[in-house]
Parts: structure tokens; sequence; C-alpha cells
């Protein structure tokens, strides 16, 4: 037997990576429902109340909102990219065949794959206290603005989501694989961030993590927002692959 | 065919040298023992053979190509020790199910048969067997894959007498059916001599002999008798090891170049002429200090 008798393409090999990993880290998944559905607990309370009354009029105002559940959604996506760097999930990959692109790879859809599944779950979860509100409070108490979703809005939200969630998980990602690369990262990355967000924000001026977050967020165009997400991505993933590549194999 | 061609080859961990100036080949469908003692490098040389440790200088070749990294190598081979990854929420057989559809050759009867003879719930999980019991998995594993290259590091960490025994067999039956390159770690020679064909000795990271089984076998001679008729015979011969026995007797293991008219002297003298056991050998030639381990207490 020659090594021509067993030819692998990196295509299939990712495919089976792919695969198995989407069996072999279902525990990601259920934990993505946990912090849903506590996110989803913590705003059917409501994210702000205010009241005031005129002679025999009462007036009560609360507000719900569903960002609650986009930014546990975004928080979990962030940690799931960093344990997927972490030593004992790279040697999963080694367990059987593969190599550091296969890899990495991999990785990257099975981490597309998640921020799907986790924009749906996270949109339609941020529906659920309205319908909860619906048959609790009554249609009469409901402020109608806001409220009602058309399809295209919700598949927008969907999309917006997802994009969100892949930046994030590039960013775990690459946070991930610069702790891999050298254990020091582990102070000097949140020492930067929230370096720069105290020292930035004593002086009251816009900070990188501003200029970041507004480079973003701010973006009002749909494709222009895709391009800069999926390019943003392309560079995080792309260095974290080449970080990777300082790394043996497998101890 | 050559499947592994190992040139110079050095491994550094900061400042230890793990691996120093090693070059061997090893052929294509042989069984060859790596053999060694605590921290001669064996492990290191398997995982820089199995791609999974960068080389510090020197060259190794896998079927002409650098195994390091490498996607076409990887499909080839397969490399088991006693703390392999394993997947914690994949039961055995879903593991075994995951190695069929990972590896070509992967021969799933083979896999079933031999979870069954070493009693393994095909629905246990890994992380929840006995230490022995995870070596009997993993080497299962490496029979059923069967790759053209199959690597095993210390395979029966572990395991009970009987279960080397019978995964010794297994491993040489499946081998005279489907011939493969197989190199097997192991400080124990005298457990994996019967399977082997070629022994790969190394010491402190370099190499000591590499030779067919059988050479090593007649590698020495043993040599009991008095000291002082001793003394005279092994003049000039390669001394492998020397002992005192106490009250003027002395053991001599030499190189197994004496000529016939030497031995015929010494048996005259009364000198023992003994056979010197592959495992012996190797002890011998990998002895550190000089003295062994007598001389610890002796100084005092």
């Amino acid at each position: 037997m020659t090594v021509s008798s067993t030819k692998n393409s990196l295509l299939e090999t990712v495919k089976k990576q792919y695969m198995f990993k989407l069996r072999l880290y279902i525990n990601l998944f259920i934990s993505l429902i946990v912090v849903q559905v506590i996110a989803i607990l913590f705003s059917s309370g409501g994210v702000g109340s205010h009241g005031t009354s005129t002679g025999n009029i009462n007036f009560f105002e609360k507000t719900f909102s569903s960002d609650i559940i986009i930014v546990f959604s975004l928080m979990w996506a962030f940690f799931a990219a960093v344990l997927l760097t972490t030593r004992d999930y790279r040697d999963m990959d080694f367990v059987f065949i593969g190599n550091r692109v296969s890899s990495n790879i991999s990785n990257m859809v099975f981490l597309a794959t998640a921020s799907l599944v986790a924009g749906f779950t996270a949109v339609l979860g941020g529906v659920l206290p309205r319908v909860i509100l619906y048959y609790s409070l009554g249609p009469h108490h409901i402020l109608s603005d806001n409220y009602f979703l058309s399809l295209g809005d919700l598949s927008l939200a969907v999309l917006a989501t997802f994009l969100y969630l892949i930046l994030i998980c590039a960013l775990g990602y690459f946070c991930g694989m610069l702790v891999q690369l050298s254990k020091a990262f582990v102070v000097i990355i949140p020492a930067l961030f929230f370096g720069t967000l105290i020292t930035a924000s004593a002086r009251e001026e816009a900070h990188l993590v501003d200029y970041v977050f507004n480079f973003f967020v701010e973006e009002s165009s749909l494709s222009l927002f895709l391009v800069k997400v999926i390019f943003t991505a392309a560079v995080l993933f792309g260095s974290s692959l080449l970080m990777s590549n300082r790394l043996e194999v497998r101890k | 065919m050559k499947v592994i061609e190992c040139r110079v080859l050095t491994k550094r961990f900061g400042r230890t040298k793990a691996l120093n100036n090693l070059s061997f080949d090893i052929v294509e469908n042989t069984i060859t023992g790596l053999v060694g003692r605590n921290g001669a490098g064996k492990t290191t040389l398997l995982k820089i053979m199995a791609g999974y440790l960068q080389k510090t200088e020197g060259e190794i070749k896998a079927w002409g190509e650098d195994p390091f990294n490498n996607l076409q190598f990887s499909a080839n081979m397969i490399f088991i020790d006693d703390n392999m990854p394993m997947p914690q929420t994949l039961s055995l057989m879903e593991i075994l199910d995951w190695g069929s559809k990972f590896y070509n050759n992967w021969d799933m009867d083979i896999a079933r048969g031999l979870l069954d003879y070493f009693s393994l719930a095909p629905g246990q999980f890994h992380q929840y067997l006995s230490r022995g019991l995870k070596s009997t998995f993993n080497v299962i594993l490496g029979i059923a894959a069967r790759c053209p290259l199959t690597l095993l590091d210390e395979p029966t960490t572990g395991m009970d007498a009987a279960v080397r025994k019978d995964f010794y067999r297994a491993l040489l039956k499946d081998y005279l059916q489907h011939p493969r390159t197989i190199i097997v770690s192991s400080h124990l020679l005298n457990e994996i001599q019967d399977i082997l064909e070629e022994v790969l000795l190394i010491r402190e990271g370099a190499k000591c002999l590499h030779m067919s089984i059988s050479d090593l076998k007649e590698y020495g001679i043993g040599l009991l008798g008095r000291r002082e008729v001793l003394e005279k015979i092994v003049e000039g011969e390669e001394i492998l090891h020397r002992e005192e026995l106490g009250e003027g007797t002395c053991y001599y293991v030499v190189r197994n170049t004496l000529k016939d008219q030497k031995i015929k002297e010494a048996k005259l003298a009364g000198v023992e002429i003994k056979a010197v056991t592959a495992e012996d050998l190797c002890v011998y030639l990998t002895a550190g200090k000089k003295g062994g381990i007598d001389s610890v207490f002796n100084e005092k």
C-alpha cells in the first residue's frame, strides 16, 4: 500500500470533520438553548418601565425588548469559538484523519452553522415574550409600535443576527488562537479591551472600541454591512489559521 | 520500498535535545520494535513520524514526503497511544462508526469482533473505562483502521498479562493477513520480541542499533567464570557489560565475534558460555551509569 492508494482530498476531509463536529459538539448547542432560555426569562420581566399619574388617571408603561437574547447569544458565540481553539478540542481533529488546514476550515464551517442556528433561535426566541405578553396582558394593553413583525422583518433580523454572530465567532476564534500561541494573551487581551474603554471614557472622547463598534453597528446598508462582516471575518479566520501553523499539530 | 527515511534528525525542546542526529530507514511491510529506556525519545520520534511534531533539524520523509501537518500522509497513518484524545460525547460504537467513515481500509468486522472479545460494551463511554480498557479500545482502533503505517506508542500500558498476549497475537494475525508497516514502541522487549522483525534501539535520543531481531539475539555472548581467566579472554573484544558476582567470579558480555579458538580455550579454562537474550542485551547497551544501581548503595 502506498500513499497513492488512499487519496483524500481536502474538501472530503473537511466535510467528514464537519459532520463529526456537528455530532461531537452537540453540547455546545445544548448550552446555546440554556443561554437563550435564561435570556428569555430575563427579558420577559421587561427591560424598562415608568409610570405617572394625574388625578384619577394612572399611567404605567413597561418596555420589553429581545435584545438581551441576542446579546447573550453573542457572548455564547464568543466562548464557543474560543473553546474550539483549546487543546482538547483541537486534539479531537487528530483522532482520525486531518491536518491543520482541514481542522481550521471545518471549525469555521461549524461556527457558521452554529451562528445560523443561534441567529434563528435568538430572533424566534425574541418573539416568544411577545406571545406571552399577548396572552398574559391581553391585546388591549399593548402599544402596537414594533409589536407586530412581518416575515420580511424577521428574516432580516435573522440575517443581521447571523452576521453579528459570525463576526463575534471570528473574533473569539482569533483571540482563542492568540491565547494558544502564548498564555500571556489571557491577560493582555482583556487588559487592552478594558484599558481602551476606561481611558477613553475618562477623557470622554471617541476611542477604538467605539470606532470599531460604530463601523459595524451604524452601517445602515445591508449589503455594505455584509461586505464588512465577511471581510473582517475572513481576515480574522485567515490570521487564526496562520497562527495555528506555529503550533505543533498534537502534543 | 522505504516507508520512512530519517536523516540526522534532531528535535529540541527548549535546551534539551530529545532526538540527536538520528538516521534510519523503515522498510515497507515490516513490524519494527522501537525500544529504549524511559526518556530515550521513543514517543518524540513516533510523534515526529506521525506528523504531529515539527522536527528541529535534519530530514524525515514518509513515502517521500514530509509527514508534518500533511493531509495525504494523515489518511494513511494512525497513531495510537494511551492518552489519545477521545470524544467524550460518543459511545465506543459511535467512535468506531466514525473511524469507518474516516479510514478507507477500515474493517468493521474486526473492530466489532475485538470489542466483543475484550468484553467492551458498545454503548460505553471512553472516559469511564479503566486505564487498561482504554488502552485496549485504542489498539482496537489501531488494528481496525488498517492504515499502511500504524504507529503504536506503548500500546499495552495498563493492560493485564492476558490481554497483552491476546493483543499481540491479534496484531500479528491481522498483520499477516493484511501486511502493513507497523512500529511498536515499548521498553519491554521481552513482551514484543516474538512478533518483531526489526528492532530499533535508541539511547538518549541517538540510535544505538537497528537490526533484525534474529541478529540481535546473536549479537552478544555471555562469559561466566574466574575473573583472571576472563580478563585474558575478553582482551581486545568489544565489552558490552561487566558484572562482579563476588569471590573472584565475573560475568562478561562481549560482541559475538569471538574466534572458535578462543571459545575452546575459554571452555577448557572452565568458563561458562551463555546466550544473551535480546532483552538483556538492550539493557546492557542502554545502561546508564557504570556499575548500575548497585553503585548508588556501595558509595555510602
